[in-house]
């Protein structure tokens, strides 16, 4: 009786570390503060799900939604590259709207408020991915492929490049980098595994809809990654532990269902506003945000 | 490199006006002045920071005025700032071998391609400049004086064929003072090209190979260390007339 | 024509709301220099106030009405002082302060969500909502009013900036915060104070959008991106141009669904939103200061 219900939260963890690892390599990283990051999400999510309902193979639609995604992450700091911190944040989360009204309004591609539902279960070569198991494994092999290379990338020499671009800009810069460019590189590589994280969310659950990546959902990323700490993979992992732990847990209290979402709610944002009141940090982080 | 008629506003204050040097190479040139005199805004426009309205620059055979901050710096032009920006999450090692490594910025060759070991080019560094400290320590743990070295260091690491210093010397008690001028000498006699800005005239005395002398932006005095000092207008600058 | 008077009527009417919000956003942002996203709190709460004394305790209409906006201003401050300026103590960053924001905005609708639930509250007062025709395009007397009473607050509001020495003192810590408080201006009154008359407009606003329409917990969520939108249309760093940007959103928003469907009109904020952010953040009526 326990074990699917481990299954389904691990899951979810497995989806969620690949989305919040690849926010903090933007964010913690290299300082770019975005806010967009919801949007970005759903764009990958709904990337895949159309594309799988359309006929095309789970396998194509997993990477062409990560693909799609990173494009739109390059999109993003391109049109913003001349805005500062404070005004990149408020732009991306100015994007996040818009891609909001958006999955909203263009119903003929995406079915608008009415979300996509019947998305198929991914099947590779030939099998279906039906059983939550094997879906367990299937997750757990992509996201510790992907938090593995992400990894990597911020140990090597390129990750020194974005954690000095983080803490000054412009005295990289002078040093013979070209900082516009990085931005664009690290937007691909976390647009595009946060991409793929969606692909797996909308096969796993099932149904997506436009409000499943607007405020309340960015409000969970920002406290999962913060209360994890700023550049900090592990912190990452382990935050999105017990912050998706814990939400599932409220599920368990003796209250009508209808309640739960805003009890989720009002949790994260407490127990986001104490963080950044008493330790800003978080669990594991290095960096002040700034 | 050759300085021609660099002349920059802000908003109606004449930052620069028709400013012309000549930086000769293997020398040690200093551009002094009162507050204000434009001294920073010069080294800003050679570093592209800023654009300036009009002039050029001529380093290497080319123009620069026309290339991005970035991009000269690769070309060649080393700086430091007058309050050091240094990476304050990343450790001295960290600040060296970003001013060293080449292919850093490809993520692919960055994860495939050993970079080659910097060690001895660092100590290399580090014993020039004398920075005690080890190299696991934070710029956010240095002290002033560590900071300024830490800076030097670095804009001596990055592939350079000039070396702008913008106040290498402000604010720093009088031992290190003397230190960094060895530390300068000492570059000097290995073949770098220094320019530097400094607003002590004493400091720049048995420094300097040439002077320029600033005021309002224009250069009012120009000439070798000894010259400069006995020059009337230079003196009711600093004085105020 | 009578259609075209009919869009700008309805862009007034809702520009007056935005408006509203706007101008106690950017009046707060010019006296503190960061983005109160929370101000949203003080439209919504506003309005669930009016709705619990009047329609659930039948208190006097015209007592809940002008004491709503009261309670709200209280809100607004309560949030500076409990929120802001301990982060502020703690030397926290502007993006800190941003996202503490946006989750007390957040913190509040779900507050309202949990206690009132999700569905749509009516304030059932008897407004008269037939509509009055107006050389061929119609408009209630409760829209006359929205339209009216702005402009009536906003004119206060420009009397106190300009003519009281209160307002002008905060305009000081507007320009220049560390002269003002050289010259004896205590930072912290004007601050506090900036909240109160913020987040008193905000509940003006409040009170009006849901005598108009009705209430629901995500109208403070709604109407701070709106009015976030028209302040940054107009120019943030002015609360006239603040106001200015408002109405001028509210126009281009109705005369956009003339020719998109209306679903869009939604989406054409957020785009002019971002567009703006991106090419022209500093807003239309851009100030030159000389600093």
């Amino acid at each position: 009786m326990i074990l699917p219900y481990l299954t389904h939260i691990l899951i979810l963890i497995g989806i969620y570390t690949i989305l919040i690892v690849s926010l903090n390599l933007a964010l913690g990283y290299s300082g770019l503060l975005n806010l967009g990051h919801v949007a970005l999400w759903g764009i990958g999510a709904y990337t895949s799900a159309l594309l799988t309902i359309h006929g095309v193979p789970f396998i194509f639609s997993f990477i062409i939604a990560g693909i799609v995604t990173a494009l739109f992450g390059l999109l993003l700091v391109f049109a913003t590259r001349r805005l500062k911190g404070d005004y990149f944040a408020l732009a991306s989360l100015g994007f996040s709207f818009v891609v909001y009204s958006l999955l909203l309004n263009l119903t003929e591609l995406t079915r608008g408020p009415l979300g996509v539902a019947g998305i198929p279960k991914p099947s590779l070569f030939g099998l279906i991915i039906k059983n939550s198991n094997y879906y367990l494994i299937f997750v757990a092999i992509i996201s510790f492929a992907s938090i593995f290379l992400i990894n990597k990338i911020v140990k090597s020499g390129f990750g020194k490049l974005l954690e000095a671009m983080r803490d000054d800009e412009i005295g990289l810069r002078v040093l013979g980098k070209d900082t516009t460019k990085l931005k664009y590189k690290v937007m691909l590589v976390s647009g595009f595994f946060t991409g793929i994280s969606g692909s797996l969310f909308a096969h796993y659950i099932g149904f997506i809809d436009p409000n499943t990546f607007y405020i309340s959902e960015l409000i969970l990323l920002i406290t999962i990654v913060i209360i994890g700490g700023i550049a900090s993979i592990k912190g990452s992992i382990i935050a999105t532990f017990i912050i998706l732990s814990l939400s599932e847990l409220i599920r368990f209290l003796p209250v009508p269902s209808s309640i739960v979402g805003p009890i989720r709610q009002i949790t994260y944002v407490i127990v986001l506003l104490l963080i950044l009141m008493f330790k800003p940090r978080g669990l594991f982080g290095r960096v002040d945000l700034e | 490199m050759k300085i021609k008629n660099i002349s920059k506003n802000f908003g109606g204050i004449k930052a620069l006006e028709s400013c012309s040097m000549e930086i000769k190479s293997k020398k040690i040139t200093a551009i002094i002045g009162p507050n204000g005199s434009g001294k920073t805004t010069l080294f800003n426009i050679i570093s592209r920071l800023i654009k300036p309205d009009e002039g050029e620059i001529i380093f290497n055979e080319k123009n620069i005025i026309s290339m991005e901050d970035f991009e000269v710096a690769k070309f060649g032009i080393s700086r430091t700032f007058q309050e050091a920006r240094l990476f304050k999450n990343l450790t001295i090692q960290d600040h060296l071998e970003i001013a060293l490594a080449e292919n850093s910025e490809y993520i692919f060759k960055s994860l495939t391609k050993k970079e080659k070991n910097k060690d001895n080019k660092i100590q290399e560094i580090l014993d020039l400049i004398g920075l005690d400290k080890s190299l696991d320590s934070y710029a956010s743990d240095l002290s002033y004086g560590q900071r300024k070295l830490l800076d030097l260091a670095v804009s001596l690491a990055k592939p350079h064929s000039i070396l702008l210093l913008d106040e290498p010397v402000a604010g720093v008690n009088p031992i290190l003072r003397n230190k960094i001028k060895d530390i300068l000498k000492n570059l000097r006699k290995k073949g770098e090209t220094i320019v530097l800005i400094e607003h002590d005239m004493n400091f720049v005395m048995n420094l300097a190979n040439y002077v320029y002398v600033l005021d309002y932006g224009k250069v009012i005095a120009q000439g070798s260390p000894k010259k400069i000092r006995n020059n009337k207008k230079v003196l009711e600058a600093y004085l105020g007339k | 024509m009578s259609l075209i008077l009919q869009f700008a009527l309805n862009g007034l009417i809702a520009g007056s709301i935005y408006a509203l919000v706007a101008s106690g956003f950017s009046l707060i942002y010019n006296t503190n220099k960061f983005m109160h996203f929370a101000h949203g709190i003080s439209v919504v709460v506003s309005g669930y106030i009016l709705f619990s004394l009047f329609s659930l305790i039948n208190l006097n209409f015209y007592l809940s009405l002008f004491s709503a906006p009261i309670y709200a201003s209280f809100i607004g401050f309560l949030i500076f002082r409990v929120i802001y300026l301990p982060l502020q103590k703690r030397k926290a960053s502007n993006i800190i302060l941003l996202i503490a924001s946006i989750s007390t905005l957040i913190l509040f609708q779900n507050l309202i969500l949990l206690f009132f639930g999700a569905n749509v509250k009516d304030i059932g007062y008897l407004e008269i909502k037939q509509g009055i025709d107006f050389y061929g395009a119609t408009i209630t007397p409760m829209q006359i009013i929205i339209i009216l009473t702005s402009l009536v607050f906003f004119i206060f509001l420009y009397i106190f900036m300009n003519k009281t020495k209160l307002g002008r003192n905060m305009r000081a810590v507007s320009n220049n915060k560390e002269l003002a408080s050289v010259i004896g201006i205590n930072e912290r009154r004007i601050s506090d104070l900036s909240f109160f008359i913020g987040s008193f407009l905000g509940g003006v606003a409040g009170v009006l959008i849901a005598l108009e329409q009705n209430i629901t917990p995500n109208v403070g969520v709604f109407l701070i991106i709106k009015g976030f939108t028209g302040a940054v249309i107009g120019g943030i760093s002015s609360v006239p141009a603040s106001v200015l940007g408002s109405y001028i959103l509210g126009l281009v928003e109705n005369f956009g669904i003339a020719a998109l469907p209306s679903g869009y009109k939604d989406a054409i904020s957020f785009i002019l939103l971002f567009l703006f952010l991106l090419l022209k953040p500093e807003g239309l009526v851009s100030l030159r200061r000389k600093k």
